[in-house]
């Protein structure tokens, strides 16, 4: 319910960054079967790319959110994590 | 058609039109006339259309237009920008007995327009045509607004024995000219010794701006054309000594002007000084001027003694400050304490310092205040020095007192005294980075300034929320969410503030780090404005890093106690919880708080 994908504040942005993803993949590859509904979590997309969507892994999508966060002015998320979560701290 | 195709097509068919005679052009000039000065009184003239005036008016040969119809040109001639120094030197050029000159009364008209404009001149024309303009002198009909110019331009380099000599013996054979006594009233106060005797004390003329009317429009012209042009570049010349006459607001009218009169041959005054090579040359020689609380609005003076700082010159600013405020204590002088704070508040903007005179004084009359000129008040109590015991004694003097004179209970005016406390950290942070490294003078003052500050963080959040739903019967949420979310800002302002002191190895050592209050970080966390949220993390991490630098500098750990530092932990914790793992208000992990719901309310 709070994650980036479902909250309030973040949700809107973390759906534009998968309609984003979206669009350059229909871009690479033609178009897409399916395209995502609804708030994203790691079951929706293994499901997505079972059914012919962009194939997105969990960490990946997380990333990408904090990515696009990052790129409109709002850094702190990527920072916090980047500092506190330790797989992330493993990958920079 | 816009107006400036307006005024560039009526000053085609005017200046086509002056080369005919009267009588010879088919139509009447007089309307394009009117339409050029209409034009020119709307938007100004900028300067290539300037130039081309200019050029109308100053000659005379093949120039058939009538006396009234260049009257009136000149009488509008408003410029949009700074006058280039080409156009002076051609108004100068123009003067004198002579063919091919202008007639007198146009001269006399020009001479009065470069009186006007003369605080939008470019460079230094007219101090470099001083002479020209001296030896005009002789001309009774131009005398009177030469007198005056020469007044408004003179300084200690031009005032030459020879002069002297000329000005007394024209002011003898025209029998004591009012206009010329005022000039040499000028000349006097560069040499008092020299000029004595009668030619002083006739009667003078007092040199009054011609017409504050036209001089109140060409302001509004220049804001407004500075404005399109986003031209913010009118700050006031930091190498000058301010003059009133320049655009001076009315609070300055309080302090003296700068004026040196002990001055001898071989001294520099500070009026001499005209840009900053000049005060450098001068700086060790520099005569003190006679007032010195000229200081607070003079921004050369402030130059000069921060540069050469002097117990004596400061003491006289303060014991002139001391007076003035016991003045305003006894009597009821309202205005007056506004046009001082506003005084105040460009002197600790100019020199980033708080002079402790100040502070006394500040805190004498927060005693009385009547909330009068709130923002200046608040301004200049940001710039208090960082006391170097602690923060409860400022508080007492100074900010309880403010405290209780300012809050009412609404959110503007808490927002207020934040943004106050804000600056005042920053304006701290700013002065320990300035000091040199390695000393280490442990203050508690900023961890006393933020935990007080906590208290206000939180009830400006409580207050503005509780403001924000109450109304919401109106349907106005959407004006009272913008103010949460403005609220919010300002609330994170003071701790982006804080944690950047607390991150900052340098000023690590000058303070401990103080950790926000629970309730705040979860209203924070809990906002539905993503940069709200995404500022706060911003914050938590550089609290973080803070943690970590203080943990690894000192192995003991005696700083902070485990706990304390748990309690911070648990922040990151829930806010990854919530945000990363999708787990939020889980209480299982290490440290967690679960955001600080009881546990009956997140097991349902």
């Amino acid at each position: 319910m709070f994650t980036l994908s479902a909250s309030p504040a973040f949700g809107a942005l973390a759906t534009a960054h998968l309609r984003d993803v979206e669009a350059v993949e229909q871009g690479l590859n033609g178009d897409l079967d399916v395209r995502h509904a609804g708030p994203v979590t790691k079951s929706t997309l293994a499901k997505l790319a079972r059914d012919g969507g962009v194939n997105l892994s969990w960490d990946d999508y997380r990333l990408g959110v904090l990515g696009h966060l990052e790129d409109h002015g709002m850094g702190g998320v990527a920072e916090l994590m980047n500092c506190t979560m330790t797989t992330l701290m493993k990958r920079s | 058609m816009s107006s400036h195709d307006e005024l560039k097509e009526s000053l085609a068919e005017v200046i086509q039109g002056a080369k005919l005679k009267a009588k010879s052009r088919g139509t009447s000039i007089k309307p394009a006339v009117e339409t050029l000065g209409s034009a020119c009184y709307e938007n100004g003239v900028l300067p290539h259309e300037l130039t081309e005036l200019i050029d109308l008016v100053t000659t005379s040969a093949g120039n058939y237009l009538d006396q009234a119809s260049l009257n009136s040109i000149i009488r509008n001639l408003y410029p949009a920008t700074k006058v280039a120094s080409e156009i002076v030197i051609k108004v100068v050029a123009c003067l004198g007995h002579g063919v091919l000159k202008p007639s007198l009364t146009i001269q006399a008209a020009l001479l009065r327009w470069i009186i006007m404009i003369n605080h939008v001149i470019e460079g230094n024309a007219l101090s470099q045509s001083y002479p020209v303009l001296f030896n005009l002198l002789d001309t009774a009909a131009l005398r009177p607004s030469l007198c005056q110019l020469l007044a408004m331009i003179t300084r200690r380099r031009h005032v030459r024995p020879h002069r002297i000599q000329t000005l007394l013996s024209l002011s003898r054979q025209t029998g004591s000219d009012p206009a010329l006594t005022g000039l040499l009233r000028v000349f006097k106060d560069y040499y008092p010794e020299i000029i004595v005797g009668e030619a002083t004390r006739g009667k003078a003329s007092a040199f009054k701006h011609p017409d504050p009317a036209w001089r109140e429009r060409l302001d509004e012209i220049q804001s407004a054309h500075a404005q399109t042009s986003r031209n913010a570049n009118a700050v006031q010349d930091a190498f000058h000594v301010a003059r009133n006459g320049n655009g001076a607001r009315k609070a300055t009218a309080l302090i003296p002007e700068v004026h040196t009169s002990h001055a001898n041959e071989s001294s520099v005054t500070l009026e001499e000084i005209e840009n900053a090579e000049g005060l450098v040359k001068a700086l060790e020689t520099i005569e003190m001027p006679n007032q010195l609380i000229s200081v607070l609005a003079d921004p050369l003076l402030q130059k000069l003694l921060l540069l050469r700082p002097d117990a004596e010159s400061l003491q006289r600013a303060s014991n002139w400050l001391v007076s003035c405020a016991q003045d305003l204590v006894s009597g009821d002088g309202d205005s007056e304490m506004e046009g001082i704070l506003e005084i105040m508040r460009g002197y600790a903007r100019a020199t980033r310092n708080l002079p402790p005179v100040f502070l006394s004084l500040l805190s004498e009359v927060l005693k009385t205040w009547n909330g009068r000129g709130q923002a200046s008040m608040l301004e200049v109590l940001s710039y208090v020095p960082l006391p170097s015991s602690d923060f409860s004694g400022l508080y007492e003097a100074v900010f309880q007192r403010l405290e209780a004179k300012v809050l009412d209970g609404t959110p503007s005016s808490q927002l207020a005294v934040l943004h106050c406390y804000t600056s005042l950290l920053r304006n701290w942070a700013a002065f320990l980075l300035a000091q040199p490294q390695g000393r280490d003078s442990t203050s508690s003052a900023i961890p006393d300034l933020v935990t007080h500050v906590n208290k206000l963080a939180l009830t400006v959040l409580q207050t503005a929320a509780a403001a924000s739903s109450f109304p919401a019967s109106n349907h106005d949420n959407n004006s009272s969410s913008s103010n949460t979310v403005a609220t919010h800002s300002a609330v994170l302002d003071f701790y982006e503030e804080a944690s950047r002191i607390a991150s900052n190895p340098q000023l690590q050592r000058h303070a401990q780090i103080v950790i926000l209050p629970p309730p705040l970080v979860y209203l924070l966390h809990f906002s539905a404005s993503p940069a709200t949220v995404s500022r706060l993390c911003g914050v938590l991490a550089r609290y973080k890093a803070g943690f970590q630098t203080a943990m690894a500098g000192s192995r003991n750990s005696s700083t902070y106690s485990v706990a304390y530092i748990n309690g911070f932990n648990g922040f990151l914790m829930d806010v990854c919880n919530c945000l990363w793992r999708a787990r939020a208000f889980n209480a299982q992990d290490a440290n967690a708080h679960g955001c600080l719901l009881p546990p009956p309310s997140s097991r349902t």
